[in-house]
């Protein structure tokens, strides 16, 4: 049941979506760009977001023709119960474990700053908070995500600008070092990893002009590839290519080593880390909303808010799962390499089955007489 | 080799403390949530937050008495 609050404009459907691909990826992808493509990096970025870009037309197509339904709704309708309520419902499990993996990535980094906590403390208070704010619907998230967002912008832009002046652009030549199919299978995998561009399959229905959602999503990943573009050049102009492969998170370490302004902003760091923070809770918050709209749209429950809590647990001992940050990484890698795929096929899939088979026109029909 | 060793993992994944959790957000579930769909008149809802909450309970001290018998 969609509540006539529960409406989201694009400007507000644009954040969500930058704030989620910028998840953890932010403050990793210069490392794991160094490591794969050393300083030909940029190149796959853009390759990366141009697959995303093909993805997410998809996405929003098969979106445009149920205007009014969830992917959780018009999968069941255009591949029948028997396997449309199987694939929706890995979707939401892969939701459950995005959320854990991120919030085990958050609770790590955050262990920098607070090395005496427990993460179990750490990961059970960002899921409460979370799980508070999810109950009340997509609105006060996207008010929350509104509220953070900027502040979290002009300082990665203090950042970029910050470190111009000891940015040695050299250190990005040759240019094309990299094999041409190490490119190309990085670029697939960058954009595999942009865990975000999927959340238009549940949340295309909350816009409050579901028409803009073409332009908001090109929006968001054009915004998202200049905030990694401008990272990653930032990242390996100051340390070059071989120091950064070493950087656990090479961004923190960028802003660590900057002193802006002189000593005026001696710990830069601190900025940055207490305003990550709050992007890495938004992805947390708009992951959890979407398995727990998954699971009541499932279960055809009329109030969203009732499967928010019992996911909780799960997502906590999901995120407990693995014992270090490199097995982390690991499943991470694993995970998103699994999900792409998922995202680069269903999608197409069910829109050409949908034009087969008629399955939208037979919907609005019925949403016409229901009237 | 134990249960935890083989699926990768070097510590109990339910010790006391993550019990706790589940049987806590269970029984939070089972009343508050449960009571609030009520409240509501949504009664198909409130019926399932307390199937959802006694499960939460039964996960929760089911795992640990698991891990505490098989190791």
């Amino acid at each position: 049941m969609l509540k006539n609050s529960d409406r989201i404009t694009a400007l507000q459907m644009f954040i969500i979506l930058v704030s989620t691909f910028n998840a953890i990826e932010v403050i990793v992808v210069p490392r794991v760009l160094a490591l794969t493509v050393g300083q030909d990096g940029w190149l796959v970025l853009i390759g990366g977001h141009f697959l995303s870009a093909i993805a997410v037309f998809f996405i929003v197509k098969l979106g445009m023709l149920y205007p009014h339904e969830t992917f959780a709704e018009y999968a069941p309708k255009i591949l029948g119960r028997f396997l449309g309520i199987p694939i929706v419902a890995v979707a939401a499990i892969f939701w459950v474990l995005i959320c854990a993996r991120i919030l085990r990535q958050f609770a790590d980094f955050i262990q920098l700053i607070l090395p005496q906590t427990p993460i179990e403390v750490i990961i059970l208070t960002v899921l409460l908070v979370a799980g508070y704010i999810a109950r009340h619907g997509i609105e006060p998230i996207a008010r929350t995500i509104e509220i953070l967002f900027p502040v979290f912008i002009s300082i990665l832009g203090l950042l970029v600008l910050g470190s111009l002046i000891e940015v040695d652009l050299m250190r990005l030549l040759p240019i094309l070092d990299a094999s041409p199919k190490i490119l190309a299978l990085e670029s697939i995998k960058t954009s595999f990893g942009l865990e975000g561009q999927e959340i238009l399959l549940m949340l295309l229905p909350f816009m409050a002009i579901p028409e803009k959602a073409y332009s908001t999503v090109y929006g968001a990943l054009i915004c998202n590839l200049v905030i990694r573009w401008a990272l990653f050049v930032a990242v390996i102009g100051f340390f070059g290519v071989e120091l950064t492969k070493t950087l656990v998170w090479p961004v923190e370490e960028l802003s660590r080593s900057l002193t802006i302004g002189g000593t005026f902003i001696g710990r830069f760091d601190s900025f940055l880390i207490s305003l990550w923070v709050t992007v890495a809770f938004t992805s947390i918050l708009v992951f959890l909303f979407l398995a727990s709209l998954t699971v009541s749209r499932i279960m055809k429950f009329r109030e969203q808010s009732i499967t928010v809590l019992p996911l909780i647990p799960l997502i906590f001992i999901a995120a407990l799962l693995p014992d270090s940050i490199v097995t982390t990484e690991e499943w991470s890698d694993y995970l998103s390499n699994v999900w792409g795929v998922f995202i680069f096929t269903i999608p197409p899939l069910l829109l050409l089955i949908s034009y087969i088979r008629g399955t939208h026109k037979k919907n609005s029909r019925e949403r016409l007489k229901e009237r | 080799m134990n249960f935890m060793e083989q699926i990768g993992l070097e510590q109990p994944l339910f010790n006391i403390s993550r019990m706790l959790i589940f049987v806590v957000i269970g029984l939070a579930t089972f009343y508050f949530d449960s009571r609030l769909m009520e409240r509501k008149g949504l009664k198909r809802e409130s019926f399932w937050s307390k199937v959802f909450g006694a499960l939460l309970v039964l996960i929760g001290i089911g795992g640990w008495i698991a891990i505490k018998i098989f190791g």
